[in-house]
This record gives structure tokens, sequence and C-alpha cells, in this order.
């Protein structure tokens, strides 16, 4: 049932907006229909994305509809270079870490932590959904820089930027969020992957 | 790549969730929202412009009426004027060629009717002449002696040329101006030496048109200029202006000074007694 609305809503995206640029055009028009197909097609992707940052559920929804919101308004600002795609994410990105600023959930602990080696079956097929509860169950700031570094492909220097902390302190948040990720996909391997 | 990093972007890139049905009612509930402002940013805007629509044309309404109303008093006047005229049998001096004609033009004659009463001239009434009172642009250049010949003969009447067409598209605050400079010009040619005082004269002339003007300056004004025309290190000469001198001002049994330094003299007289009776 799932799979089936979302074959219909994509054909219905593509046979209206044949490229991402006319959706977006559409978007900067403030066209009701194209606004709807949006929401439908990447709700879901971004829903993904808020849940990565924010541990609470709820939060994440309001945060992606905020966002969505906030998408149609700033349309016109996407200059068409690029994915407009890539250009949400962005701002959804920014949304999340602007809530977890505003709730003072971004916390930074100056912690010099030393990787263990890779002790966990890298050939271990895990569920997307069990690798997104480890992710949200780690304290806000190594998620954070977990989730920018490791997923979004932002490096210490720009993730010491947007978070306003130093490259040191970037790489050792991180470091310790991996220390922590390997210990409990390994716990995870032990009983037989059941998170 | 770290492998624990590469399992997570794997897994995690494009990992979807499918929001709730309550996060998709908040999201159409805020699109409505969007939607109801916009219609109602709309309205407002289309209200406001009718109300101004309205209000312009209802102004623009009501003022052609009230220029209506006076065409018609105007018009009940002249000819009134025209039916006292032919129970004496005078030939009608407001003559007006067409019965529908311009307003502007039988309020001409109309005003050249009261012209020629201020200047105090009765036309003979039983020898009525046709009398053409024409404005030119510059009607306000009467000169003396055109006005002089003509009171001094009554038999004469004003007699300028008349541009009909011009005349027409004149409104009425250039009418205004146009017949009320040449009654100010009679009023001064009346006084005989005096000479007549035209719109010119007083733009080229500043003196003239102070003296023509001139009212007696305010305590206030007065002040004002001696500051003004203060040179340095000079002070200011107040019974140039009209007040008392200071001197007297302070020597004044009843006056504020005086008195209050008598006050003050008591006062430490009494004190100075307490402390010696102590």
């Amino acid at each position: 049932m799932h799979l089936y609305s979302e074959t219909i809503y994509m054909t219905k995206f593509l046979s209206i907006f044949e490229t991402e640029y006319d959706l977006a055009e559409a978007l900067i028009k403030r066209d009701p229909t194209a606004q709807r197909i949006f929401y439908d097609t990447f709700s879901g992707k971004f829903l993904g994305i808020c849940c990565r940052y924010i541990g609470d559920r709820m939060a994440a929804e309001d945060i992606m509809v905020e966002c969505m919101v906030k998408i149609f308004e700033k349309a016109n600002q996407f200059g068409f270079k690029g994915s407009f795609e890539g250009w949400a994410k962005k701002l959804l990105v920014n949304e999340a870490l602007t809530y977890l600023r505003s709730k003072k959930m971004f916390e930074v602990t100056i912690e010099e932590m030393h990787e263990l080696p890779n002790s966990y079956s890298q050939n271990m097929d895990f569920e997307s959904e069990d690798l997104l509860k480890l992710i949200q169950a780690l304290p806000n700031g190594y998620r954070t820089i977990f989730n920018l570094y490791a997923i979004e492909g932002y490096n210490h220097k720009e993730i010491g930027k947007l978070l306003g902390i130093s490259e040191g302190t970037s790489k050792s948040q991180l470091s310790r969020a991996r220390v922590i990720l390997q210990g409990q996909l390994k716990k995870n391997e032990k009983y037989g992957c059941s998170i | 790549m770290d492998p624990i990093d590469k399992l997570f972007l794997e897994k995690l890139k494009n990992h979807e969730v499918q929001p709730s049905e309550k996060a998709t009612r908040l999201f159409l509930s805020k699109m409505q929202m969007k939607e109801d402002k916009k219609k109602l940013h709309f309205w407002w805007t289309m209200s406001l412009a009718a109300s101004l629509f309205i209000v312009g044309f209802g102004g623009f309404y009501l003022s052609k009426n009230q220029n209506l109303v006076e065409i018609f008093q105007n018009k009940q006047f002249v000819e009134a004027t025209a039916r006292q005229f032919d129970k004496v049998g005078e030939e009608n001096p407001l003559i007006i060629e067409k019965k529908q004609g311009n307003v502007l033009e039988s309020l001409k004659h109309t005003k050249e009717n009261v012209f020629t009463k201020s200047i105090g001239k009765n036309y003979p009434s039983q020898t009525p002449k046709k009398q053409e009172l024409v404005i030119t642009e510059k009607s306000s250049q009467f000169t003396k002696n055109q006005l002089v010949n003509q009171i001094g003969e009554p038999e004469q009447i004003v007699k300028i040329e008349e541009k009909s067409q011009t005349i027409s598209t004149i409104d009425t605050k250039q009418e205004t101006i146009i017949f009320l400079t040449p009654m100010l010009a009679m009023n001064r040619i009346n006084d005989s030496q005096q000479k007549a005082l035209t719109v010119k004269d007083l733009q080229s002339n500043s003196e003239s048109k102070e003296e023509y003007f001139s009212e007696e300056k305010s305590l206030f004004a007065r002040v004002i200029d001696e500051v003004k025309n203060l040179k340095k290190g000079e002070k200011v000469d107040f019974n140039k202006l009209g007040f008392k001198p200071i001197e007297d001002l302070a020597l004044n049994q009843g006056g504020f000074i005086v008195s209050e330094s008598h006050q003050i003299k008591e006062k430490l007289n009494w004190i100075k007694s307490r402390l010696n009776n102590n």
C-alpha cells in the first residue's frame, strides 16, 4: 500500500514537473499542487534526516513540517545552481541545528577519546532502523558531529564554523561517537542484532 | 573512510521515515493558514482599493454637484438682473449671447457690474450704453493714465479687449485675481496723487510691497529684529524696543526686586534680634 502510493506520487511528480527545476519554479510561484507534491515526495527523506539529528520523533516531525514551510517561503532564494533537493536538505540541517541550539541540547565535552580497533564483524547486516536507533541513543553533541561528518560529508573545519567550536573539539567528539557506536554494534552482534 | 562511517552512510544516507498522520495534518493546516492569510490580504487590498475608489468618486461627484448648484444660482442671479433691466427699459448690460453658455462669462459680466458700482460711477439710467469689460491675460496691468481717463469721463466705459475663448478656459481662481486687482488699483486711483499699484509693481518693488501690506510690528517681532541686527559686542537696547529702563524697574518701590530685598532684610533683622535676645 505504501509503495503503491509512493509510486503514484512519484509518477504524478514526474508527469507534472519534468525536472527538479520545474518543481522549484512552481514552488517559487507558490503553486499549492507543487507544494503538496513536494511534501509527499520528500517528507519521508526529510523526516529521516531530522530523526538522525533529533532523538524525539515528535519534535523531529515538527521540525520537518516547519522546514517544509520555510523551503516554500525561501524557494525564490534558490539560485538554480546544483540540486534543489540538496539545497532543501541544507536548509533542513540548519533548521535542526537551530532547534538543538535553542533547546540547549547541544553539549560539547572536551574529552579526548581513543578509538577502539574495529572489533565487530563488517559482514554483519544491520537494518537502517537499528542503526538509526543507535545514532539517536548518542548524546546530542556526538550525534550532531557524527551526522555532519560521516553522513552529510562536512569536514572538521566546516563543522567547527557551523557549530562555533574548534576543529580539535569536532575531531574529539567524532572519535568519541565512533567508540560508542562501535561498542554498541559489537554488543548487538553478540546478541544477534536486536537493539 | 572509517568502516563505521561507511556503514552508517550506506544505511542512513537515503533512509526515509514515513511521517505520521498528525504531521501531515499539521502541514496541511499550516498551508491552509497561509492560503487564508493570502486570501485575507487580497480581500483587504481589494476592499481598501474599492473604498478609496468610492470615496474618490463620491468626492468628485459631490464637487461636481456643488458646481452645478453654483452654476444654477449664478444663472438665476443673471436672469433676475436681466429681468430688472427689462422692467426699467434699459438695454441689458448682461448680454448673454448663448443661453446655455459658459457660466464664467456670465460671472464676468456680473463682476463687471459690481466693479463699476465699486468705483461709484452710475450709468445714466435712460441712456444705457453697451459696456464691454474685456479681460486680457494681464488685466492687472492697468496704467494710471488709462484709469484716470476712464474715470474722468463718466460716459466712457472701461473698454478692454475681450478674448472670449481665453475667458472660457479661465478657472475661478484666475478670475478672482483678474477682477480684484483692478479694483485695488482703482481704489488707489481715487487717492489723487497715488500711483496705481499693480501686481507686477508689487513683484518688482519690494519696498512698495512692504508699504502696501505693512502692519504695525508686534513686540515679539521687534525683539527678534533687534536681536537679528545685533553686532558683536552689542547689547539689546530695551529702551529702544519700548521697555521701561531696567534701572527704573530695579528702583520701583512696588516692584518685585525691591520688595523681595526688603523682605530679606526684615528676616535678617528678625534673626539678629532673636539672637541678641538669647
